[in-house]
């Protein structure tokens, strides 16, 4: 379904929009963004407790003690399914720190889930967990996929992230190394 | 922003499991793949409810939201999985971006394929609002079933 994404009909840019501080994106494949933003005060975030697509019950309060990277996506979301394979990256980079990556599926089954993992070059080395009608989501700030969040040790947000990331981007490591360093 | 021409649009939705009925009605609009990105070095904010499009008769009109369609779908009786992909795969209706931070979802317009119009986005910074034109955004006519 990707595809159908890649093979759309090109309308190009104005250059109204780029007078603006903010502007409008009109690559098909807009370039993954590497900034986190601070979430001031650090407020707790909301419990997670979801089967992986293995079966495996997961609970986000069951990590306290490591910094989780909450990751909500679906496979029919491009910067979702762009950003996947750096999560896997971003966990081998720090594989001996405590650190999760939990990537809650919204609404997609096993066999769909699958079908994408099995096409990446290395299958995911973190959880991916199932929220089949969108409950855990919605106690969650989200408003727009993929949205993540990075958790610290204490179980709060310390860190949100709105669009597509490159992961294991040295800017992005370095502020997730910087929370491992926390107590 | 980048059109979904009415094939693809129809694939997308049919492929979520929305029943036929929906999928013609909404492939047969307007539908682009839109990206929204902050640049800056602050926070900005949008809300749908505040951008235009301006069709041949230069009437503004509001956009189709995700609320607009479900409340179209809702006498259907979509599953809650399906609402689920549809609702998120539209353009949010409101977001706060922080620098860096973007979004790419469906936006649609109450127009036919074969269409131009002006898309009129608004956003704010701050206490400032800003305002962008897309002047003459074409929605190109494909073949659509009788």
């Amino acid at each position: 379904m990707f595809n159908v994404w890649r093979r759309l009909f090109r309308l190009r840019a104005l250059p109204t929009a780029l007078l603006c501080l903010a502007s409008l994106v009109q690559a098909a494949d807009p370039p993954l963004q590497f900034t986190l933003t601070p979430v001031r005060p650090r407020l707790g975030a909301p419990e997670l407790e979801l089967a992986s697509v293995e079966g495996q019950p997961v609970t986000l309060s069951g990590l306290k003690g490591k910094v989780v990277i909450v990751n909500f996506w679906a496979t029919w979301c491009p910067p979702c399914r762009r950003e996947f394979a750096s999560m896997g990256r971003l966990r081998r980079a720090l594989v001996d720190s405590p650190l999760e990556i939990l990537a809650v599926n919204e609404g997609e089954n096993v066999d769909v889930i699958e079908g994408f993992t099995s096409a990446l070059d290395t299958p995911p080395s973190f959880p991916v967990l199932l929220d089949p009608i969108g409950d855990a989501m919605a106690l969650w700030p989200v408003r727009g996929l993929p949205t993540t969040f990075v958790i610290d040790k204490r179980g709060r947000m310390a860190y949100r992230a709105i669009g597509g990331r490159e992961f294991d981007h040295p800017q992005m490591l370095s502020k997730v190394k910087s929370l491992l360093r926390e107590k | 922003m980048t059109q979904i021409a009415p094939d693809q649009a129809r694939a997308f939705m049919a492929a979520r499991g929305l029943d036929d009925k929906s999928v013609e009605e909404f492939a047969r609009h307007c539908v682009f793949m839109t990206v929204l990105r902050n640049d800056t070095k602050k926070p900005i904010n949008y809300c749908l409810a505040e951008w235009r499009y301006v069709p041949g008769d230069g009437t503004p009109q509001p956009m189709l939201t995700k609320h607009d369609w479900l409340a179209r779908f809702q006498p259907r009786n979509q599953s809650k999985a399906v609402k689920l992909a549809f609702e998120w795969a539209q353009f949010p209706v409101e977001q706060t971006f922080f620098p860096g931070d973007w979004n790419q979802g469906m936006t649609t317009f109450e127009l036919p394929p074969g269409s131009r119009f002006d898309v009129v986005y608004r956003w704010r910074q701050g206490k400032i609002r800003h305002e962008g034109i897309l002047k003459n955004v074409q929605c190109v006519a494909a073949a659509v079933p009788p």
